[in-house]
């Protein structure tokens, strides 16, 4: 039931977001502790983490594939793309969701370790990654939003993400 | 902007009449008197005409007219069918297809500023001259006077026997309108006339282009069925005005019938050249609707596996599963049936591309297709094109030589290019073959070590069809000198890449100095295939069933080496082994060696070369979905794709040729 309703949710949002002009919706969610955010447009659905079969002989960040509704539908886990301990964050097992997204005409699952929810954004507010202490590449980044005093959103640039 | 409905329509009408032109043109070429190709051509330019202006396409219209005009003065015999003929109905067909795209470039409108005005103007004199040279050497034999004969074709014959009711008369008749104003009129209420009073056949001009030209009708030729005598029927015409009636004659249907007995049995072999205008019961779908319908008879049949897996003790239950598997079997077959289409439909491209090469590179070329009927999966033909194109401008270019060439070989000056495709097994083939200078496997080695592409010492190893296998790697070329026709060492690759992609497989066989023959073998469809399921590491895999040559059961004491590597020998034959376990990730074959238990081994085959892949546990047989792994993991080594097996799970399919290659 949850899942249903998170992607009602998801449609819901995405219909309202040409409603306000200079600001756009982000799904925001966990990797470890640190705060995600990607647009909204890119997203199709948020999935309870599904049984996932391993693929041999791919990049390391590709866990494997899922069956999501006889689409074969591969996912990606960013841990080791961004360098991050796999239990670094504070999350339950059972918060783990995959965020189906549409990047370049494909569909992939991006798990995450936590759904923070979907937000407003002032496309002013969000400005250039810092260039600091990051074990992040700097192109996988779109920019970053301080949301308050020391709680930095950081925008990824999916399709650098993904496919660099 | 049009209508899209009917937009969509005119693209895929024009798209069947362009291919009945270039086919029946062709055909025309090798056989200039054959009636029924004419007809046919006639009638797929006439149709295009109309269709043409009925979108209100003006090039369109002007250039199908005029080229309609031609095959009629052919058909009237005025016009004779020689090679200048044939170029210039080509060119005509190009300008059409050009047009057309413009059009579907252009979203429906007829681009502005396309100026055909000449080439048009060509179609035009060439039809007149040839009239006029025609007209004056008939008035020098002064028999223009009474031109009035029996003058329908076999097919018209035909149609004629067939609308003929029982008790009517056939009449022919001329019909000379008086020189004063509205010529037209009176015609067109000649027509009407007849029309009330009698079946009109075939009037000559016909009554939509006494409508639609501005030119005078000075006269009509008539075929009309009716049930009054002859006497009464004249009477009937005689009430118009201006027309006067100069020829008349009953036609004697029994004679007709005998003469067209008579031809039926001549004109049998011509029957099945061109057959577009013949009606069937078929009905156009979007090919979109049958993948989702494929993939929905997919679902269906994994839903029927995992009830079937099921382990429910009720008779209900097993009686319902065996007439499920029926329904659902018959459904996937009928399915996999709609979505054949015949390879001929991309073959008929071929014949006019091999002219037109052949022509610029001043080769003659025999090219011969054989088995244009054999039946492959839509979505396989769509992509198989490109690579079949490129095989066969290969051949032209680097395959067959020159005439003056081949005769200092003693070869017949025509080379020969045969385009074949057939079906064995579960699987198409599709060859390409040619009889000219095959490949130098010698040169083609020399050059895959100058690019870097092998070792010197590893090419004596290597066998003559291997070394002949690296024209498909990236980036080799062996043609002496660039052409525009087949490029630059990009393609051959290509094509592999293709071939792979299909599921398929190409091999290439050559005799220097003999020609050479290209080999694609290709899945009669990529959807549903019969698998073999196994287990590597705790995790499902399936094996196609097709590359599966046996399986067996060894002890670890089985294994031998052979120059440093693992093979069993089986039935005299050394195969080597891998283990699936290594490929995948995990143990390698060593750790298997050590252990007590026996081995469970999938012998593997591709094209002609064996391999022993040791796997955890051989499950089942079982039909399976093919799915992509999507554009994201395509390039996985290993791995063709995935399949849901029955809890819902995905199992990944090995992918057999990189196993063994």
């Amino acid at each position: 039931m949850e899942t249903a309703q998170e992607r009602l949710d998801l449609e819901k949002a995405k219909n309202q977001n040409n409603k306000k002009s200079g600001q756009a919706q982000y799904v925001v969610f966990n990797i470890g502790e640190e705060e995600y955010g990607i647009e909204i447009e890119y997203t199709r659905e948020i999935i309870k983490s599904a049984q996932i079969t391993n693929v041999p002989n791919t990049e390391e960040h590709v866990v494997g594939v899922i069956n999501l509704r006889g689409i074969i539908v591969p996912v990606v886990d960013l841990h080791s793309r961004f360098e991050i301990d796999q239990d670094s964050g504070d999350f339950e097992e059972d918060e783990q969701r995959t965020i189906t997204v549409e990047v370049n005409e494909m569909l992939l699952g991006i798990q995450v370790d936590h759904i923070e929810g979907i937000v407003w954004l002032e496309e002013d507010s969000i400005t250039p990654a810092p260039d600091v202490e990051s074990n992040l590449r700097q192109d996988y980044l779109r920019g970053v939003c301080a949301r308050d005093e020391d709680h930095l959103l950081i925008l990824l640039d999916l399709e650098k993400t993904l496919f660099t | 902007m049009q209508d899209n409905g009917y937009l969509d329509m005119f693209f895929d009408e024009a798209k069947e009449y362009v291919e009945t032109l270039n086919n029946g043109i062709l055909t025309l070429e090798n056989n200039p008197g054959d009636k029924e190709t004419i007809d046919a051509v006639f009638r797929a330019a006439h149709s295009l005409k109309g269709m043409a202006a009925t979108m209100g396409f003006q090039n369109l219209t002007e250039l199908t007219h005029k080229m309609e005009n031609m095959l009629d003065r052919v058909r009237e015999g005025k016009l004779e069918v020689n090679t200048e003929f044939i170029d210039l109905l080509l060119q005509g067909l190009d300008n059409i297809q050009f047009l057309v795209e413009k059009i579907r470039e252009n979203e429906g409108a007829e681009p502005e500023g396309i100026n055909l005005e000449g080439f048009i103007q060509e179609l035009a004199n060439y039809g007149q001259q040839a009239a006029d040279s025609e007209a004056s050497e008939q008035n020098s034999s002064g028999e223009t006077a009474d031109d009035f004969s029996f003058n329908l074709t076999q097919v018209e014959k035909k149609e004629l026997v067939k609308v003929k009711k029982d008790k009517e008369r056939i009449y022919h008749l001329k019909v000379v309108l008086d020189e004063q104003d509205f010529q037209s009129v009176r015609a067109f209420m000649v027509l009407k006339k007849i029309e009330e009073v009698a079946q009109l056949f075939k009037s000559t001009p016909a009554k939509d282009e006494i409508e639609e030209s501005e030119a005078a009708v000075s006269e009509l030729d008539v075929y009309a069925l009716s049930w009054l005598p002859a006497g009464e029927f004249k009477e009937e015409l005689a009430e118009i005005s201006g027309a006067e009636i100069t020829n008349f004659t009953e036609i004697e249907s029994l004679e007709m019938e005998k003469q067209n007995q008579e031809s039926d049995s001549k004109s049998l072999h011509a029957e099945h050249k061109v057959n577009s205008f013949q009606s069937s019961s078929t009905v156009r779908v979007d090919i979109s609707k049958l993948d989702t319908l494929m993939n929905m008879v997919g679902e269906l049949l994994i839903n029927k596996t995992r009830l079937q897996s099921l382990d429910i003790q009720k008779s209900k239950f097993n009686e319902i599963i065996p007439q499920l598997d029926r329904v659902t079997m018959e459904l996937h077959h009928i399915v996999m049936q709609i979505r054949m289409v015949p390879v001929g439909v991309m073959f008929s491209r071929f014949p006019r591309m091999i002219r037109d090469l052949s022509n610029k590179m001043n080769k003659e070329i025999d090219f011969v297709m054989e088995g244009q009927e054999t039946e492959l999966d839509r979505s396989i033909i769509d992509e198989l094109s490109d690579p079949l194109t490129h095989l066969l401008r290969n051949a032209i270019d680097h395959g067959i030589e020159k005439p003056e060439e081949r005769k200092a070989k003693g070869k017949d000056e025509e080379g020969r290019i045969e385009l074949k495709a057939y079906q064995k097994g579960s699987e198409i083939i599709i060859e390409v073959t040619d009889d000219g200078a095959g490949i130098d496997s010698d040169i083609i080695g020399r050059k895959a070590v100058e690019k870097g592409i092998v070792g010197e010492e590893e090419l004596d190893q290597l066998e003559r069809r291997e070394i002949l296998d690296f024209v498909f790697h990236p980036g080799f070329s062996t043609a002496a000198e660039v052409t525009d026709v087949s490029g630059r060492g990009v393609g051959m690759d290509i094509v592999r890449n293709v071939v792979k992609k299909l599921d398929g497989q190409i091999s290439i066989d050559s005799e220097l100095g003999k020609g050479s023959t290209f080999t694609i073998s290709l899945p009669l469809t990529l959807a549903i295939t019969q698998a073999l399921m196994i287990t590597v590491d705790g995790d499902t895999f399936a094996i196609p069933l097709n590359a599966v040559s046996e399986t067996l059961t060894i002890s670890p004491e089985n294994i031998k080496k052979v120059r440093g590597k693992d093979v069993i020998v089986l039935r005299e034959n050394t195969i080597p082994l891998v283990s699936a376990s290594e490929i995948f990730g995990n143990k390698n074959l060593d750790s298997f060696k050590k252990s007590d238990s026996d081995l469970s081994v999938v012998i593997l085959k591709s094209g002609d070369r064996y391999i022993g892949l040791i796997v955890e546990e051989l499950l089942n047989q079982q039909e399976i979905v093919i799915k992509s792994l999507g554009n994201y993991l395509q390039d996985t080594e290993y791995i063709s794709g995935a399949t849901i097996i029955g809890d819902g799970d995905v199992a990944l399919i090995i992918d057999v040729r990189d196993i063994v290659a």
